[in-house]
């Protein structure tokens, strides 16, 4: 009996593909690494793991659908069902294959997975119903910057957006002043969006807007009443005050809590006073004899 | 008889209608933000920053302050104000990170033991960990 010893191969490690990484993409292929002989499927999913889920690659981090979990050590990614994360391994293949900025991407999936994450937006409470005051009582609402504003009128009235592929009542959120003018997506890229993943046929090209994606630090407009509330002692709706007398109002954050039992002691002491009626140890003994 | 028990009666009644207003501020400051998990700042009452002899279950929050600090390292910064009543849902407002801010609370029942507010911090993208300036602080407005 002849046996055949096959030679034993070294470990071809830090070998790069031959072929240029967004063709890659594009046909999906199995690449080797620096780091690792093992062979790395770079398409959608992977990049959406590494980016969003920072899982490793071959890892499908599991659904959060149990809204009693709303605690914030979860990862909020992990409230992305898993119809979100097919689209959005297409959204990442997209991006890729037209050299747009894939922190477009990013921001997308992250506030997505907020809306997810609050329930579908419903855990949130509307910006401009008169609930918010600085701390000298001034009434807060917000709104978005004109630019933003048409972009997202332009949005919702867009004809793909009946055939988008695109949560529809997340666009609507997202597009919503009272709810997300302090924070909302890239209305342009979203537009974008909403159009290349819709079967509309008037196709919005990309023209190189998006190579380099830039945060803005505060994109949206705070309005300031020139009125000041008084706070605290009504709470709904607040009753307006001139200044001058809130001065003297102010909350005090840091004030010492109340002597109460003083407090009752003496409001008891000045109506039984006032009302004539015996007091309360002249009706004990009286009720004791 | 009645007449013996008015007096008495009277006196409860007006104790019940006295209505005193405390305030107590909380400071924590909130985790790092890491990876794909929010940076956030717990804050609650306990039975000993209620004046005393008073049960805590008969208070009611009037209105929270609140201070939310900023992480000067992470960019797409957002934060959130949650309030979590006793046996009730999580209910956020979107507040500006690096602020300060009053919020008016419609009265819907006691705060008591199992109620908190959390300050919650995110961002779109930043250094791991990410770490804080500084702390939160929240200011609970209650009243008898």
């Amino acid at each position: 009996m002849k046996i055949e010893q096959t030679p034993i191969r070294p470990l071809e490690i830090g070998r790069q593909s031959a072929k240029p990484f967004d063709e890659a993409v594009q046909a999906p292929t199995r690449i080797s690494t620096e780091l690792s002989s093992t062979a790395v499927l770079i398409n959608g999913q992977t990049l959406l793991r590494q980016r969003v889920f920072m899982s490793a690659p071959d890892v499908e981090p599991p659904v959060i659908t149990d809204k009693k979990l709303m605690h914030a050590i979860l990862p909020v990614p992990q409230y992305l069902t898993m119809a979100d994360r097919q689209l959005l391994g297409e959204i990442y293949e997209f991006a890729r294959s037209e050299s747009i900025d894939l922190k477009y991407v990013d921001l997308y999936a992250l506030t997505l997975a907020d809306y997810r994450y609050c329930d579908n937006g419903k855990l949130i409470n509307p910006h401009n119903q008169g609930r918010m005051y600085d701390l000298e009582g001034h009434r807060l609402s917000y709104s978005f910057t004109d630019a933003n504003e048409a972009h997202a009128q332009r949005i919702r009235n867009s004809p793909a957006l009946e055939s988008t592929r695109l949560d529809k009542g997340f666009i609507m959120f997202d597009t919503d002043k009272n709810y997300s003018a302090m924070r909302h997506d890239d209305f342009e890229f979203l537009e974008l969006l909403v159009n290349r993943f819709s079967s509309s046929k008037d196709t919005i090209p990309v023209n190189g807007r998006f190579n380099t994606h830039v945060f803005s630090k505060r994109e949206f407009i705070e309005h300031k009443s020139q009125e000041v509330y008084k706070l605290f002692n009504n709470t709904e709706p607040p009753a307006k005050t001139d200044k001058t007398k809130n001065a003297n109002k102010q909350p005090q954050p840091s004030a010492p809590p109340l002597d109460l039992r003083a407090t009752l002691r003496q409001i008891v002491h000045k109506y039984l006073q006032k009302s004539g009626l015996p007091t309360l140890f002249d009706t004990l003994m009286r009720l004791g004899k | 008889m009645n007449k013996k028990l008015l007096p008495l009666g009277l006196m409860l009644l007006s104790l019940s209608s006295v209505a005193a207003e405390f305030s107590v501020t909380k400071t924590s400051t909130p985790y790092p933000i890491s990876g794909g998990a929010r940076g956030h700042s717990l804050h609650r009452l306990m039975s000993t920053d209620y004046p005393t002899g008073q049960s805590m279950h008969a208070a009611r929050l009037r209105a929270v302050s609140w201070t939310a600090t900023s992480y000067p390292q992470s960019t797409g910064e957002r934060a959130e104000l949650c309030l979590q009543r006793q046996g009730g849902t999580l209910e956020c407002d979107y507040i500006t990170p690096g602020s300060s801010g009053t919020m008016p609370i419609p009265d819907v029942g006691a705060w008591g033991y199992s109620s908190h507010i959390i300050i919650r911090h995110s961002h779109a993208s930043g250094p791991y960990p990410s770490r804080p300036l500084g702390s939160d602080s929240v200011t609970f407005h209650m009243s008898y």
